[in-house]
């Protein structure tokens, strides 16, 4: 079984296929690469550009899978080659299993359900989550000349304000459990103890906080030394982005999978905890 | 300016039939949210251009009603694409019906816009796949499409704000950020009352069958179970105590 790992510049997803027995070879869409197989000849900027270079891998050599990063123009890439050759992708894979002679992409779905998914495609196309970069061994990787273009042209590029939950190591994360009325009481915890707040998904949905404040599958991964989880239930593609030392949950379901996760757990109303809790702090200073 | 908008119906409630593996669409239906925000950027273009917008939809026979109403936000053709058949169909087949459908009912288009993801589905993929049938161009997390010199200028978030310039016909799809969403105008209200839902079936398309790729193999929901380590009370004493010990406060 050979696979070809496309990555623009995270190439953790890597880690979640090692134990298989594939023979891997890697294609990164950065020209500067040295750790990989294929390189472009210049920087890959959008999906038709993407798909040329891997068209061009795969002229030359046989892949029965392709196995994407979850980057956006990698994925952007992803879906512009299975409609080109139309195939069926796997997306937002967390794993890959062999069962009964099949590639099983592993895909976390809604509230607590995973599906296992296979493709009948030749060659089979899997998106599969990536969090950072591992040490690939130096290589001298082939340079694939590719078409100018056209139908998509750079103008600018910007940096964009860095987001602070990246980079936080106390994180308060809301979820539904939290009421409209008690969020000042939430961000008057948060800025007591030097926290960032963080959300699920239905509470930017609701317009409770801005977007960029979502933790979550295709938003914010984060990797705090603690995690305050408040009123929420745990879904996967929550927990799945959070990459905490410990985590402290409060939560009035007692049957909340956060718990599951959660090194300290609080089965009690999150509005009754914070009220008292800010009570001990603001004393406490 | 010719404009095609794919709006997706999803379920109010999302849960699973893990019998069938499949979505459960027997309750309350809703616009997919970010397909509301891709065609408000297609409204955007009808108040400064000569802008025709048709929706394009894949649902049950039943969301006739429900899609009756993007008339009233200034849509001038909806198109919905129901069949039996189609239930089930993965992201490459559904893309393939769509992609069937703007070629043989839109015929010219400059434009599709829709939404980054669905509610329901999550993939993202039917975007870039319709583009590449289309063989068009095609740019995700879009916040703002504007008409240049006869290419659009299109701005979208990575890690970085990139502002492209695309030709046309090109598939845009959106991110919440774009705008606000959609709504009603009293000119658009009136006129929506002559205005029917077109219906097209497998039959009437001749698609013929078309196979999904991709295949739920098996669902698995982790069993609710008590955990036996939890605290039922004097929790803010218990989150303050550790709060001192690890020295945040």
């Amino acid at each position: 079984m050979r696979a070809l790992l496309v990555f623009d510049r995270y190439n953790s997803f890597y880690r979640n296929i090692e134990g298989l027995s594939f023979d891997k070879a890697f294609a990164s869409f950065d020209p500067a690469s040295h750790f990989v197989h294929f390189v472009p000849a210049k920087r890959i900027i959008n999906p038709m550009m993407g798909v040329d270079f891997i068209s061009k891998i795969i002229e030359n050599y046989r892949f029965d899978i392709l196995i994407f990063s979850d980057e956006l123009i990698v994925k952007e890439t992803a879906s512009y080659f299975a409609g080109k050759y139309n195939l069926g992708l796997i997306a937002h894979s967390k794993e890959i299993l062999f069962k009964e002679n099949n590639i099983v992409g592993v895909v976390p779905g809604w509230e607590n359900i995973q599906a296992n998914v296979v493709s009948t495609s030749n060659p089979k196309l899997i998106i599969l989550k990536s969090k950072g970069l591992v040490n690939l061994p130096l290589n001298n990787p082939d340079m694939i000349y590719l078409e100018e273009s056209i139908k998509a042209r750079l103008l600018f590029s910007e940096k964009l304000r860095e987001n602070p939950l990246k980079s936080a190591k106390i994180i308060v994360g809301v979820g539904r459990g939290v009421r409209r009325n008690v969020m000042p009481k939430v961000f008057e915890f948060a800025r007591l103890i030097g926290a960032e707040v963080g959300c699920t998904r239905p509470m930017a949905d609701v317009g409770l906080l801005p977007p960029d404040k979502v933790i979550g599958d295709s938003a914010v991964n984060v990797s705090p030394d603690v995690y305050i989880a408040l009123g929420i239930s745990g879904a996967i593609q929550h927990i799945e982005s959070v990459n905490a030392n410990y985590t402290v949950a409060v939560n009035s379901d007692a049957y909340a999978p956060i718990f599951k996760k959660s090194n300290l757990s609080i089965n009690q109303k999150v509005e009754e905890v914070i009220d008292k809790l800010l009570v001990l702090i603001l004393s406490h200073l | 300016m010719n404009i095609v908008v794919n709006v997706k119906i999803v379920p109010e409630k999302i849960s699973i039939d893990k019998e069938s593996c499949r979505i459960k669409r027997e309750g309350n239906s809703i616009f997919n949210p970010l397909d509301l925000i891709a065609l408000e950027e297609a409204i955007k273009f009808k108040k400064t251009d000569n802008t025709s917008i048709s929706v394009v939809s894949m649902a049950p026979l039943k969301e006739k009603m429900l899609l009756s109403k993007l008339f009233k936000y200034g849509v001038d053709r909806v198109i919905l694409l129901t069949d039996k058949s189609f239930a089930g169909s993965d992201t490459i087949a559904t893309s393939f019906i769509l992609k069937e459908a703007i070629i043989r009912l839109i015929k010219t288009y400059d434009l599709i816009i829709q939404g980054d993801f669905s509610l329901d589905g999550s993939t993202g993929n039917v975007g870039g796949e319709i583009a590449a049938f289309l063989n068009i161009p095609y740019i995700s997390n879009a916040i703002s499409i504007e008409k240049n010199d006869g290419r659009i200028k299109v701005k979208r978030v990575s890690e970085r704000i990139e502002t492209f310039s695309v030709e046309l016909p090109a598939l845009i799809s959106v991110r919440k950020e774009a705008n606000n969403g959609v709504s009603t105008n009293l000119f658009s209200l009136v006129q929506s009352f002559n205005k029917e839902v077109e219906v097209y079936t497998n039959e009437t398309l001749n698609l013929g069958l078309r196979e999904s790729m991709t295949r739920v193999l098996s669902v698995r929901e982790e069993n609710p179970e008590a955990y036996i380590d939890l605290v039922t009370s004097n929790g803010d004493k218990i989150i303050f105590d550790f709060l001192k010990k690890v020295g945040i406060i």
